[in-house]
């Protein structure tokens, strides 16, 4: 062996040295995250799969009489999402949308009188704020769909409502947005709706 | 030699595990051939039922539109069983040919990039067992590449594409020979490339476009990134890219005019880990779950044996970036189809540096390349594994009630006629009679991004029946009024308006078919 070459060697065992511990040790931490981000979490929290709510309407179920104008409205599967259960595992998921867009959704048959509406809505960090109507008349309180992550809203109460039992709409529609939300700002989800007779 | 003793081996003993038939129905051997066959069932029977004058004269699954899927494949399979051939051995035989093609394609890809079979070898390997780490969630046996709920979607490429996914099974294989020929005649200088070789060529590559339209976009994100690198020869690229344009424009409009109602490009940053799609997961971990090692490794080899200057490794990560922009169909998952070609052309420095760690003379070195090989290739491994174990994962389409059902229903019935039903997503109209539905499982509608929605209305309304119902009958030309389970329980079918008014024809399998039209009536008889 040379003399150059003895140094040469050298070096190019120690690179080679800390380019196999560099891997080790990235393997080793990245394991660590690896495990910590799949590790089997307790049942998510409870949203109307998992409450299953007697009386819940799905939304999927529900014909679209019109939209403001064209955009997507589709049955979304929410199984990947881990920030709670939607029935049936779907939500009807509005996006392409901005604020003023709205959809009339028209209600099953039932006997006329006063009922209580509830909403099962979905929330995340771009949607935006949803105002309801029946027949043209505002019920409830607009609700801030934002939220850091994606979650089911449980049962929100939007009051009573008076239903003429044929061809009732219920129409949703983006009034706003949250200072918070993220791009597009203007998406909303509905899980599904529940009526209940007023005593 | 050694792939077809391997990776052919594995797939000419998987593919007829994936779809038999029993005494009790027909069986799917795995939950995405199960899910997507139903489909290809459908599109096969235009072919195989159908007078040709009508193959494309409505969608099979909406007849309110052309039909404009991707259909080569299909076609093949629906006129095999034109002439004879059963249903099994029609969808089956076609399908592992081309994973046999595809592999020995494959290989030769990789065999000429890295100069070597061991390494070609080693590059399918990587190729056909991606996953991500979901392996070290441990026992019991899992699908260890699909973990929904832990955001683990980068779904093993056998299970989740080949298998399902007809279309891109002929697809990548035809495009990889095309770029194969392509790379070759590029890296002599297009020397001896006649115009006409260069125009056959190109007629080839635009024949994609009907067999698989994401492989020809592929195709020719790639052409564009050779010809940047190889600029000197622009005449023969664009003798190519013209001799592909002029047929691909003609297919385009043919074919696909009116794909497209919804948004099929679409500003996504993030891709899966975008907060639409679930949140939660910043996109680091995200890709860290699903790649693993495998980025890393892509990153330091393309550094330490500068693959920037190799057009189809820059064409891949740019491929790779671009998923993770913009979304190309609908359904946000279906970006894979073009994931699926840049992880194809990354493990092309993948498999090199794995190679140049075995190859160094330190134990130490080895023990790496070992344990990082065992890291890329454990999920996906695995999941290839649990394929074949079809007690456990096989899943039954129909039962065997269903299937005398809509044989007898296509014996009685005109191959135009058209059909009132649920769009359960194993209805058995679409998918084993033939005949045409006004409405198929929404979820592949919404995914082709047809807008159904009043089409939907119009079918509650009629399977309803009364008045209204019998005027939209009449609209639609409706000849027979499918009711069973789901017709019932969501659409809120009345049978008892159907029973009093129209003829019951048909029953099994706990569905009543009831002719509505004269017109149906005439041919029946």
């Amino acid at each position: 062996m040379t003399q150059p070459e003895r140094p040469r060697r050298t070096l190019d065992r120690a690179l080679d040295v800390t380019e196999a511990l560099l891997w080790l040790a990235l393997l080793a931490f990245g394991t660590q995250v690896a495990l910590v981000a799949l590790r089997d979490e307790p049942a998510a929290p409870s949203g109307p799969a998992a409450a299953a709510p007697v009386g819940l309407i799905e939304a999927e179920t529900l014909p679209v009489r019109a939209t403001s104008r064209k955009f997507t409205f589709w049955l979304q599967p929410t199984e990947g999402f881990r920030g709670g259960r939607w029935s049936k595992d779907g939500h009807m998921f509005a996006y392409g949308t901005r604020e003023g867009d709205w959809v009339e959704l028209e209600l099953p048959p039932r006997e006329p009188g006063e009922y209580r509406l509830e909403m099962f809505l979905t929330k995340a960090a771009d949607y935006g704020i949803l105002a309801a109507s029946v027949n043209g008349d505002r019920v409830g309180d607009p609700i801030d769909l934002w939220s850091y992550g994606v979650l089911p809203s449980g049962a929100v109460d939007l009051g009573l409502v008076s239903l003429r039992g044929q061809g009732d709409v219920l129409r949703l529609q983006l009034i706003g947005t949250n200072p918070n939300a993220t791009a597009p700002f203007y998406q909303f989800g509905v899980d599904g709706i529940r009526l209940t007779r007023s005593p | 030699m050694a792939v077809l003793a391997t990776w052919g081996l594995y797939f000419t003993l998987l593919w007829p595990r994936m779809l038999f038939e029993r005494s009790d129905g027909l069986w799917a051997g795995w939950r995405t051939v199960w899910a997507d066959w139903a489909a290809h069932f459908a599109y096969a029977n235009v072919f195989a039922y159908q007078a040709a004058p009508d193959w494309f004269s409505s969608h099979p699954l909406f007849l309110a539109r052309p039909f404009d899927y991707p259909f080569a494949v299909d076609a093949l399979s629906g006129l095999l069983m034109r002439v004879g051939v059963d249903r099994v051995a029609a969808f089956v035989g076609p399908s592992l040919l081309a994973s046999l093609a595809f592999v020995a394609l494959l290989f030769v890809f990789y065999a000429i990039r890295l100069g070597s079979s061991r390494l070609a070898l080693l590059a399918t390997t990587l190729f056909f067992t991606n996953g991500g780490l979901g392996f070290l969630q441990g026992l019991p046996l899992r699908e260890y590449t699909y973990l929904p709920r832990h955001h683990v979607e980068w779904i093993n490429v056998v299970s989740a594409e080949l298998l399902p996914q007809r279309a891109l099974l002929f697809g990548i294989p035809l495009a990889l020979w095309v770029l194969t020929l392509l790379c070759r005649w590029s890296g002599r200088g297009f020397a001896g490339v006649s115009l006409p070789k260069l125009a056959g060529l190109g007629l080839l590559a635009s024949a994609i476009l009907v067999v698989h339209p994401h492989s020809w976009l592929a195709l020719a994100v790639l052409c564009a990134f050779l010809l940047a690198f190889d600029l000197g020869h622009w005449r023969s690229w664009l003798a190519f890219a013209v001799a592909t344009a002029v047929p691909s424009l003609i297919l385009l409009g043919v074919f696909y005019g009116q794909t497209g109602e919804r948004g099929f490009l679409d500003w996504h940053p993030g891709w899966l880990a975008h907060p639409a799609e679930g949140g939660g997961t910043p996109l680091w971990l995200f890709l860290w779950l699903n790649w693993g090692v495998f980025l890393p490794l892509t990153v330091v080899s393309v550094a330490r044996f500068r693959y920037d200057r190799d057009p189809l490794v820059v064409a891949g990560l740019a491929l790779f970036a671009v998923c993770f922009l913009v979304r190309f169909q609908p359904n946000t998952w279906d970006n894979t189809k073009l994931l699926t070609w840049a992880h194809l052309l990354l493990c092309v420095p993948v498999a090199r540096y794995l190679a140049h760690l075995v190859s160094k003379p330190r134990i130490l070195s080895r023990l790496v390349a070992v344990l990082l090989l065992v890291f890329v290739t454990a999920s996906g491994g695995l999941d290839l594994w649990r394929l074949t174990r079809t007690r456990e994962v096989a899943v039954r389409m129909w039962t065997r009630d269903e299937l005398e059902l809509a044989a007898a229903f296509r014996a009685r019935s005109r191959p135009e006629a058209i059909v009132l039903c649920s769009d359960d997503h194993h209805q058995w109209v679409a998918s084993l009679s033939g005949r045409r539905v006004l409405l198929g499982y929404r979820g592949w509608l919404a995914s082709y991004g047809i807008d159904y929605a009043q089409v939907l209305t119009d079918v509650r309304t009629m399977l309803a029946g009364g008045s209204r119902a019998e005027a939209l009958m009449s609209r639609y030309g409706v000849d027979y009024v499918v009711i069973g389970p789901i017709e019932r329980r969501d659409f809120g079918a009345v049978e008892g308006y159907f029973e009093r008014n129209h003829e019951l024809v048909l029953q099994g399998a706990g569905h009543k078919v009831f002719r509505v039209s004269r017109r149906a009536g005439a041919a029946a008889s």
